[in-house]
């Protein structure tokens, strides 16, 4: 089955680079749908079927942890599972995003490898037969 | 370690490790090389973006790079031709460069303590540091070589 994921990053760049990494974890993809704050998220969330969230923290308007908060609030997008794909690296912070409902985190810089181990924590393991990329045996490159 | 040498020891090791990984860029740390020779030279105009931090200590955090190393850098992160990137795309690079390098340091320097980190913005040429600026013992500047050209980061606390 195809999953839905919506990419949220206030740089443009940072969506192009995780929607092409993502296209190449091997996975089923259905749509890939982008916003570029929380706020636009939660619009993205509430019209469209989505399966996985991979966001940013730091962006203006709504931050990627405020994103979660406001959506263990709802629950329908409180079942979506997050990751938080981040420059933040103190333990702090990211036992935070873990206790506010994040499913996992993805430290910046992130090999397109890592992606793939994160998202099949998240999303279980991949169709190998159906999902995997072509070209795609020898490891990933962006 | 002082401080000082603890927060150069971790921009390097982020910036080679953010370069090679994301940007498929090897570096060499240009020991020789000054901001000032990067900011003042007549070849190129300069781009640069900043971000404002704060946390157990509080300054910002800069990255300068002539154009066509900027295009090259978002041609690698992005997989496009160099052609086909406009000045956009180029900005979104380095300031996307700039968070990950600053994320990075912060987290090496100090994996306990929370750093805030800013928006990160453009700067206008208007606004780039004085020749005198580096020489401070709250300036830390690091200036690397790839195969075309020279990039400049600067971290100034307070």
């Amino acid at each position: 089955m195809a999953f839905n994921v919506l990419i949220v990053d206030d740089s443009s760049v940072m969506r192009s680079v995780l929607k092409k990494t993502v296209q190449m974890c091997g996975f089923k993809i259905g749509e890939i749908l982008e916003a570029g704050d929380g706020l636009e998220a939660l619009e993205v969330l509430r019209a469209n079927w989505v399966d996985l969230v991979l966001t940013d923290y730091n962006m203006p308007k709504m931050d990627g942890l405020q994103l979660i908060e406001e959506m263990k609030k709802d629950e329908i997008l409180a079942k979506i599972p997050v990751v938080v794909v981040t420059t933040e690296g103190s333990e702090k912070k990211v036992k935070t995003f873990l206790e506010k409902g994040a499913s996992d985190y993805l430290q910046k810089p992130f090999t397109p490898e890592q992606v793939r181990i994160k998202l099949n924590r998240v999303m279980g393991e991949p169709d190998e037969q159906d999902g995997r990329a072509e070209g795609s045996d020898e490891g990933l490159d962006f | 370690m002082n401080r000082t040498d603890e927060l150069k020891e971790a921009m390097k090791d982020s910036i080679s490790e953010i370069l090679e990984t994301m940007f498929f860029t090897p570096i060499e740390f240009a020991e020789d090389q000054s901001l000032d020779e990067l900011i003042q030279s007549p070849k190129e105009p300069v781009l640069s973006a900043r971000l404002i931090f704060r946390g157990p200590f509080g300054g910002n955090f800069s990255v300068f790079a002539r154009g066509g190393l900027a295009k090259e850098l978002a041609a690698n992160l992005l997989g496009l031709e160099s052609e086909d990137l406009g000045r956009e795309q180029m900005e979104a690079t380095l300031k996307e460069l700039l968070n990950m390098v600053a994320g990075k340091t912060f987290s090496l320097y100090d994996s306990q303590s929370v750093f805030h980190l800013g928006v990160p913005y453009m700067v206008e040429n208007g606004e780039l540091p004085s020749v005198a600026a580096n020489s401070s013992e709250s300036e830390i500047t690091v200036i690397v070589e790839t195969v075309s050209d020279i990039l400049g980061f600067r971290l100034a606390i307070g």
